[in-house]
């Protein structure tokens, strides 16, 4: 079975409820959800009055820091250095480790394990971690680039390797996870990440919904000088207000974004989907290179499965990195399985794979329990 | 003679121009000195050029007639870069006081760049955060366009996609289509882009935020970012632009020059997606005839993805470009 607790901790006009979704059909508890350790217990009490049959419980932790390169076992110490990873991811963090505690208080004799977002980017060379800032300032500060969205990669590379029939460990590709919140390219060799395009914070690379990407360090220090922004105002404006809300001023939806673009002489909209698209396909680029050629390049995660559109935008342009674009295949995927969107002649295809990070939480539980469930 | 006088911070570099044959400028004298020295050690001139070196919004054009709205409008573009500009604006009205009845232009090393489009020009950011001046701008814009101007000269078949590479402690990269600027390296300021000796180069923006906002002043945070950061962090130690073609000696100046040879390499590519391909790649810089081993290292590692690529190489002597601009300003009256 398979569940999801919606708008949990949202207020507004529609009310939070639980999705619970079994071989007899779906259920749907409508009730109020302040907080996902709220949520969290209802699911874990709803599961063990069924009397389900649980050998353990897997938990995602989007940020794992330096102190986690692979799935692991909760134990007391995992708790302690969870705990000190809380400040690196300050929204998502403290809600995984709430419902790790609910977890442990409703089946206190289950193993329990975590998966992180940034374990897959545990394989990124010095040259691409570190950051040319002064070295005592790296060391205070832990300053490296970290990358996000590592369980996604892990899924999209594995099945375009599988669906390409190509092993994993002989292949080259760059995957762009494309969210309706955050979104982040990776370059990833033989299976393993070597470079990608968020950085020590979510905030680096792309152009996302509400945050800027790149952006000219200095000219964040120019903006506090002279124009007296607070450094936490800027945090928050360049995170929240920023990307496609900032530049079309009027959405964060690259939906909305695009039909005022053919609607009308949006200026504000054009510029929004120009830049979006333009700054994916320099980094698509950029790692092209890095890998000096791909195998393939995929799509995945909400925009870049739904969006026609934006792949598009990115790939006519492609030739030179031996990809020949098929408009026809491309109006033609689905959610529901692997698209190629290239011509059968294309040197290098272009997948979309509809992402599932639950099922990467899975696969590595067995690979972590194996030996140790009963 | 022509005088032409290059803010350099904390120094002025300057050259004098015998004007002569305009195809064959002669450079007569040159030195480097500190600001009050300048006008001291120089000969009487026929006429002075400046370089400004961050113009902004407020210098539209790269060659101007130093005239009372344009030195307004340097004067306006100060802040923008106060070490440099500032230089140049005490040069100027020192040189305007002196010599009141010389003709007089200044230079401007990115204006070229106000030519880039929009969404490579822009920064995704919120109307609140937007000001006038908050775009990229490309820097060494003559030295980009000296370069292209050769790539033309060497290869007159049609190049149509060109990236120029500047090797230089400052390293600055640019793309043209047709000859109009589509990307450059550099940001706002010359902390984004490359990594260089001193300066960081591209960094997640939220690391600035985070040391201000831990209580680090903001001049302090400026000081990291382009003084103390860069390649001589990586190395933690000081080192000179050669270090970066010499065999390395320990573990760190082996990561400072990997960094650098693999950002160039990320550019590349990331320019050639921007204008959906590229016909030949251009270096230029004074060190390129002395470092072949170090192209022949970039040209290796893009050669699988671009084996066709035309990669050209240019020794490149400012002084000899600005010469060569001296002489069409102020013989030929070009200026553009």
């Amino acid at each position: 079975m398979a569940g999801k607790a919606h708008r949990v901790g949202v207020t507004g006009s529609e009310p939070s409820y639980i999705e619970y979704k079994g071989k007899d059909g779906t259920e749907k508890e409508v009730t109020p959800l302040k907080t996902h350790r709220q949520a969290a217990a209802l699911i874990l009490r709803y599961l063990r009055d069924r009397k389900t049959p649980l050998n353990c419980i897997g938990h995602r932790y989007v940020h794992g820091g330096s102190q986690f390169a692979t799935s692991a076992i909760i134990d007391d110490d995992c708790m302690k250095l969870l705990r000190r990873c809380l400040p690196l991811a300050p929204i998502h963090n403290p809600i995984s480790l709430s419902v790790i505690e609910e977890s442990q208080e409703v089946f206190p004799d289950l193993t329990q394990y975590v998966s992180f977002d940034t374990a897959f980017h545990s394989s990124l060379p010095e040259r691409a971690y570190t950051y040319a800032l002064p070295a005592r300032l790296r060391r205070q500060y832990g300053f490296r680039k970290f990358g996000f969205h590592g369980l996604s990669y892990t899924y999209v590379t594995r099945k375009a390797a599988d669906y390409l029939c190509k092993p994993l460990e002989k292949t080259n590709m760059v995957a762009c996870h494309l969210g309706t919140g955050g979104s982040s390219v990776a370059a990833v060799e033989h299976g393993r990440s070597i470079d990608t395009s968020m950085g020590y914070s979510p905030l680096a690379g792309l152009i996302m919904s509400t945050r800027s990407g790149d952006i000219d360090p200095m000219l964040l220090t120019h903006l506090m000088a002279n124009y007296d922004v607070r450094a936490d105002d800027l945090e928050s404006l360049l995170n929240k207000k920023s990307g496609l809300i900032g530049l079309s001023e009027f959405s964060s939806d690259l939906r909305d974004i695009l039909a005022r673009v053919r609607e009308s002489e949006q200026k504000q909209a054009a510029l929004a989907f120009e830049m979006y698209c333009h700054r994916l396909k320099k980094y698509i680029g950029s790692y092209i290179m890095a890998l000096g050629g791909i195998h393939a390049l995929i799509f995945t995660d909400d925009i870049g499965v739904t969006n026609a559109q934006v792949r598009e935008k990115v790939c006519v342009n492609l030739a030179w990195a031996g990809i020949k674009f098929d408009a026809e295949k491309n109006q033609a995927v689905t959610k529901d399985r692997i698209t190629v969107i290239t011509t059968d002649d294309s040197p290098v295809p272009v997948l979309v794979v509809p992402t599932d990070e639950e099922i990467v939480i899975v696969w590595e539980g067995i690979k972590l329990l194996q030996g140790v469930l009963k | 003679m022509i005088l032409f006088l290059d803010p350099q911070p904390p120094q002025v570099a300057w050259c004098e121009v015998r004007k002569t044959d305009p195809k064959d400028p002669v450079i007569t004298r040159t030195g480097t000195c500190a600001i009050a020295e300048v006008f001291k050690q120089v000969n009487v001139p026929d006429g002075i050029m400046y370089m400004l070196p961050h113009g902004g919004e407020e210098i539209q054009e790269p060659i101007s007639e130093l005239t009372p709205e344009v030195l307004a409008a340097v004067e306006r573009a100060v802040p923008l870069f106060p070490d440099g500009n500032g230089l140049a604006i005490r040069l100027i009205r020192e040189g305007l006081a002196l010599h009141k009845n010389l003709p007089q232009w200044l230079l401007c090393d990115t204006a070229f760049s106000l030519a880039l489009p929009e969404a490579s020009a822009c920064y995704a950011v919120p109307p609140s955060l937007r000001r006038s001046e908050t775009r990229r701008y490309g820097r060494a814009g003559f030295g980009h366009s000296w370069a292209l101007h050769q790539a033309h000269v060497q290869l007159p078949s049609a190049l149509k996609k060109i990236i120029t590479i500047n090797i230089a402690p400052q390293t600055t990269i640019a793309a043209f289509e047709k000859d109009q600027p589509i990307e450059v390296s550099s940001g706002f300021t010359m902390a984004e882009g490359m990594i260089s000796i001193t300066s960081c180069g591209d960094i997640d923006p939220t690391l600035p935020i985070h040391l201000c906002a831990s209580g680090l002043p903001v001049s302090e945070v400026n000081r990291a970012l382009g003084e103390q950061g860069g390649l001589n962090a990586i190395a933690e130690r000081e080192l000179t632009f050669r270090d970066l073609f010499e065999e390395p000696g320990d573990r760190h100046l082996q990561l400072a020059q990997e960094m650098y040879a693999y950002q160039l390499v990320k550019y590349i590519g990331s320019f050639t997606a921007a204008m959906g391909g590229v016909d030949a790649i251009v270096f230029f810089g004074a060190a390129v005839p002395s470092v072949e081993p170090f192209i022949h290292q970039i040209t290796k590692r893009i050669s699988p993805v671009l084996p066709q690529v035309r990669v050209l190489r240019f020794g490149f002597n400012r002084w000899e470009a600005m010469a060569n601009i001296a002489s069409r300003v102020f013989i030929q009256g070009v200026t553009k």
